[in-house]
């Protein structure tokens, strides 16, 4: 590395999102995402014919707005990195190809980034002040280490022995769990995306229901369900399975029929859909933290365990898995609430330890052969 | 520009001078539940535009709206069952909800689909303003494009070009405001159930005369998957010169994805075949005997038309050799069907149903 403090410039553009960021080293300069420059949110789901309009119009522009906050010009960047998988193809596409011009023409090093590796290291980030959870050049403390990534895409656990080995241990099955709360919502007819909205339902629940659901007993444990259910009896997914796989379509049905029959009960009295979404997210809660605890067991020697995420913005979920890690006497971390759902920071950040450890990076025409992978793995 | 404090004395004066501001087009800084906003009259161009140039960028994107009520709102959107049950169940407060748009909002207020977001904010001085004008106003936050969300009017001001502040014409100043997070967008636009469900109604009425091919009650899981597999191997041999395609019909978690899980698995493909619903599309590669291909998964769920299947590839997929099996296939059954046959495909219809919790009865026809 020429410098011990390179700068980075990041991209993502794997799903609904156009995302541009701007690093020095650990240090965030700019993080701009293009929802974020809309003047209002941006509405609806991914449409992928809109969503890559949308990256192609935007990316240009999500580019400069990142570069004037970075404060910085074209020239002063040394490396580009950006999101080669998984995600969405004709979206990924968009990114890679803008990455790759700007690379190859500008002569920069180039760096294709997993972007569950991404997530998994958002807690990594500094602010601008050079400010994190995590110091530097403590990092190698923290490992090896489990993760938890838990998207609209993706529910896994990684074990990480060091900063970029990884394994995965469990993943899901079939849906993941920011998708079943897309899918639920959809079910309570309450629109879409699920997560914000279902954690907003969450909050209005009866308080005796919401001490009982998230009531611990007197070492600290969760009560065993049985003790707790009752209201809906919505199944944990995966309680017994021996693996650290997760499921969440038998929640899914469990779900369904539930509503069928409480929609034939109170007729058009909605209130239970409260309590119902309380208990939804206890159930996607504890199947996370079930399995999350099973992993710790397997794993004693780890130092620390890593969230990451946008599932993770429910506090609900995060709370849960909070205290089970500090039961176990872990360290715990979780990315600053900007860098837990899709962002190019994360990108960022996977691209300084990659420069830094594996020294990785591509430069002329090898830059051009980069092709997406919308399958890949950690 | 004029700054009032507002104490809960002075609303009525408060709210005169905010008509005035509304009826002569002007825009003004007013605070809610969430952080400021700046509003202008939704309806009238010139107010619009004014807020456009204060923002300072547009790049064609929406606002969203404030209204006083429900009646209000459905003079503005066409609301369906999603957005009735979430206006009478949890409006006013911090939601904007996204409907379908009667084009009746001043230009570049509705999005460039067509659909418009309402918030009924929960902040009576607010909603005075808007019932008393009769019309609403528009509901961004009061920064201008890029700057952080504002919580006072000092943190508003800091470091605001002198041509937004010159155009502000009035500012309701209620103080530091609780740091609550900005209101959460649901869009009610998407996947409504009753075109689904229709689509599926008139598919399986179609296929209810004929005969089914296969037939299974699954009672779990493992089951499903193995139907799908005893389908693949039913069509294995199937000539390779056109490419194959499952249509997998059925409501939510009655197994489609377990289906084409078992497809997958005769196919030989060693990868886990998950859900595609977040990325629309899957791709595999597989090699059996002589027969390669890929084998695409495909969810239609989160999209809209056929066009929008056309562009993440399925004119490219539509290959010889290849297997294709598509969820919610009935979303646009009659185009797709089309689409097939003419490039020669084979088409085979698999419906699901519930039959209980556990038990599901899966059929396929051709």
């Amino acid at each position: 590395m020429s410098n011990a403090k390179p700068i980075i410039l990041a991209i993502d553009t794997s799903c609904d999102d156009t995302s541009v960021a701007v690093l020095r080293g650990r240090c965030i300069l700019a993080s701009v995402i293009s929802s974020q420059t809309e003047l209002h949110k941006k509405w609806g789901g991914v449409v992928p014919d809109i969503a890559r309009r949308a990256h192609k119009e935007n990316i240009e522009n999500v580019y400069q707005e990142a570069l004037k906050r970075a404060r910085l010009s074209e020239a002063d960047i040394e490396f580009v990195a950006v999101t080669y998988g998984p995600g969405l193809a004709i979206a990924l596409e968009v990114g890679l190809n803008f990455a790759k011009t700007l690379a190859y023409e500008q002569k920069k090093k180039f760096i294709p980034i997993n972007h569950m590796e991404g997530h998994m290291l958002a807690s990594f980030i500094l602010n601008s002040k050079a400010k994190g959870a995590i110091e530097e050049n403590k990092e190698n403390k923290l490992f090896p280490a489990l993760a938890l990534l838990i998207s609209g895409n993706h529910s896994e656990i990684i074990y990480a022995k060091a900063l970029n080995e990884y394994e995965i241990l469990g993943e899901t099955l079939d849906d993941a769990a920011g998708e079943a709360f897309d899918k639920v919502a959809r079910m309570m007819n309450v629109g879409y995306p699920g997560g914000p909205i279902i954690t907003l339902l969450a909050g209005r629940a009866s308080k005796k229901w919401s001490d009982a659901l998230s009531g611990l007993n007197e070492r600290g444990e969760k009560k065993p369900i049985a003790e707790v259910a009752g209201r809906f009896g919505l199944p944990i997914p995966m309680m017994r399975s021996k693996d650290l796989n997760f499921s969440f379509s038998g929640l899914k049905t469990a779900c369904l029929y539930r509503m069928k029959a409480l929609r034939e009960k109170y007729k058009k009295d909605t209130d239970w859909a409260y309590d119902f979404s309380r208990e939804f997210i206890n159930a996607v809660s504890r199947s996370l933290s079930v399995k999350l605890s099973k992993a710790i067991k397997l794993y004693p020697n780890i130092k620390s365990v890593i969230i990451g995420g946008g599932v993770s913005n429910n506090k609900y979920i995060v709370r849960e898995i909070g205290t089970l890690v500090r039961k176990f006497g872990k360290k715990y971390f979780i990315p600053e609430i900007r860098f837990r759902s899709d962002n190019a920071a994360m990108i960022g950040i996977a691209a300084y330890y990659n420069i830094k450890n594996k020294k990785n990076w591509l430069e002329g025409e090898e830059i051009l052969t980069v092709d997406r992978k919308p399958m890949l793995r950690l | 520009m004029e700054r009032i404090k507002y104490t809960k004395k002075n609303s009525e004066a408060i709210i005169k001078k905010a008509l005035t501001v509304l009826k002569t087009g002007g825009i003004f800084v007013f605070p809610t539940e969430t952080c400021y906003g700046i509003g202008a009259s939704a309806t009238s161009q010139k107010s619009v535009d004014k807020l456009f140039s204060y923002k300072t960028r547009r790049e064609g994107k929406p606002l969203s709206i404030a209204v006083s009520d429900k009646n209000m709102a459905a003079k503005y959107v066409s609301l369906n069952e999603i957005a009735d049950n979430l206006y009478k169940n949890y409006l006013p407060g911090p939601i904007t909800v996204v409907s379908k748009g009667l084009g009746k909002v001043a230009r570049g207020v509705e999005s460039e689909y067509g659909t418009l977001g309402i918030r009924i904010p929960d902040y009576d001085l607010v909603l005075d303003i808007i019932s008393e004008f009769g019309k609403p106003i528009t509901a961004t936050s009061a920064n201008i494009s890029y700057m952080p969300k504002p919580y006072s009017v000092e943190a508003l001001l800091k470091d605001m070009p002198q041509k937004s502040l010159g155009l502000i014409d009035l500012i309701i100043d209620a103080g530091e405001l609780p740091h609550r997070e900005v209101s959460t967008v649901v869009d009610t636009t998407m996947n409504n159930l009753n075109v689904m469900r229709q689509g599926q109604i008139d598919l399986v009425k179609k296929l209810s005369d004929q005969k089914s091919i296969m037939f299974a009650q699954t009672n779990s899981a493992e089951q499903t998957v193995n139907f799908g597999g005893m389908n693949m191997l039913k069509y294995i041999d199937e000539p390779l010169d056109k490419p194959l395609v499952f249509f997998l019909v059925g409501e939510l978690g009655t197994g489609k994805t377990q289906f084409s899980k078992g497809l997958a698995n005769k196919l030989g493909i060693k990868e886990m075949v998950k859900s595609p619903t977040f990325t629309i599309l899957n791709e595999y590669e597989y090699k059996l005997g002589r027969r390669k291909g890929k084998f695409i998964h495909i969810d239609t769920w989160r999209i809209d038309s056929l066009k929008d299947l056309e562009t993440i590839g399925l004119n490219e997929y539509l290959a010889a050799g290849n297997i294709i099996a598509i969820e919610w296939a009935d979303k646009f059954f009659a185009d797709l069907k089309t689409k097939i046959k003419k490039s020669g495909g084979k088409i085979v219809n698999v419906i699901f149903n519930y039959l209980t919790e556990d038990i599901r009865n899966i059929k396929t026809y051709e």
